[in-house]
């Protein structure tokens, strides 16, 4: 297991090279950031990304890349500076993507917590009734979807939203004021 | 902190994370355009109703930050802290407008048009800073071809689009502005106060 310190370092360094790779713009230097990248960090450090597994993202990146190299075709010098371009910038992107995944791995939810609490005394207190008045929301929406479809639901939406609304946020209000 | 005010901010608190976690989970699986306008539609209209019924300073901030954490806590990977920092930022804006004009008709419109086109600003930022300006090069290769393949004479580049998709959300926002700070006025103030709907 690596020292904290071999860890801090190892992170400190990637940002920094990142830094540097976004100022020089380059697309051998993104190449090399992106091949080391995927030597320093183990696995589950990097896995927080859940885009590159999404295929709608890798539909919209595959269609943003590749319609502008068909259009390139056959004019052989716009074509290799569409290439270079496309590339640099799907490099540019993975980067910072990993970078990001590392980021949000490393993101303490209990630091930023302790940090509201000390700046507002109650926020703890808040926080903890939020979620029991989502809970409780929930709990409405689910009973109210199993009393009326969809279709019944929209129906009433379209027909006066400003009564439907009404009605809806009454008997929320009714609900949270009986907690 | 006031039990009344205390209870308004966590019903305000409890709803837009409701809608958030699942709604807005869901939007953005499904990847559905506009789906950002739709949720910073529901922000713009809890912002506004939340400020007409407790017009203390801060408290816009205070429950953009509340909401943020449950966000944070509920959904998992880079998208719940894109949400986070949007939802923080849209009670940024409110909290502004709200402190420095009272709430009124006119800085209603102004925080919902505001609110609304944050969103679409939030994406093209995300979208320069992780691809870099050369990803609105290649939508413009991308629209001027397509022209071309169409027979479109006037050509449109990406910065008209962004220019016109403004303008749009500016609008949308407006309109929702002005009907939340109605519909708080008229309908929310009396379902909280009363606890029975406005028209019984």
């Amino acid at each position: 297991m690596e020292s904290k310190l071999v860890s801090k370092i190892k992170f400190w360094f990637f940002v920094i090279l990142v830094v540097a790779s976004l100022a020089i713009n380059n697309f051998f230097f993104f190449l090399a950031i992106n091949i080391a990248a995927l030597f320093f960090f183990k696995k589950e450090e990097r896995g927080s990304i859940t885009y590159l597994r999404k295929p709608k993202f890798l539909f919209s990146i595959a269609l943003i890349t590749a319609l502008p190299i068909i259009f390139a075709y056959g004019n052989t010098q716009e074509f290799y500076s569409t290439i270079e371009m496309i590339g640099k910038i799907l490099l540019r992107g993975f980067l910072l993507l990993q970078t990001m995944a590392i980021l949000i791995n490393r993101l303490d939810k209990n630091k930023i917590l302790n940090y509201f609490n000390k700046k507002f005394p109650d926020f703890n207190e808040n926080l903890t009734d939020t979620i029991s008045a989502l809970n409780k929301f929930k709990e409405i929406f689910v009973e109210t979807r199993k009393r009326m479809s969809t279709k019944v639901l929209v129906k009433k939406l379209i027909s006066n939203p400003v009564r439907f609304f009404e009605k809806f946020l009454a008997r929320l209000w009714e609900e949270y004021s009986k907690q | 902190m006031e039990r009344n005010k205390r209870n308004i901010l966590i019903f305000f608190a409890g709803l837009w994370a409701f809608v958030e976690v699942s709604l807005g989970t869901v939007l953005s699986l499904s990847k559905v355009p506009f789906r950002g306008m739709l949720m910073a539609s529901f922000a713009c209209f809890i912002l506004i109703s939340f400020r007409v019924l407790n017009h203390t300073p801060r408290s816009s901030i205070y429950l953009a930050t509340i909401v943020s954490v449950v966000k944070l806590i509920f959904s998992f990977g880079a998208g719940a802290l894109n949400s986070a920092i949007a939802i923080f930022i849209e009670g940024l804006i409110a909290e502004i407008i709200f402190s420095l004009i009272r709430v009124n008709l006119f800085s209603s419109i102004l925080a919902g048009a505001l609110v609304v086109l944050y969103p679409f600003f939030h994406s093209l930022f995300t979208q320069t800073v992780i691809f870099g300006v050369d990803i609105f090069k290649l939508y413009n290769r991308i629209l001027s071809e397509l022209q071309q393949i169409l027979k479109i004479n006037n050509t449109i580049g990406v910065l008209e689009l962004i220019l016109f998709f403004s303008i749009l959300y500016l609008l949308i926002g407006s309109i929702v502005g002005a009907s939340s700070f109605w519909f708080s006025k008229n309908v929310l103030t009396r379902i909280i106060h009363y606890g029975k709907q406005a028209r019984q």
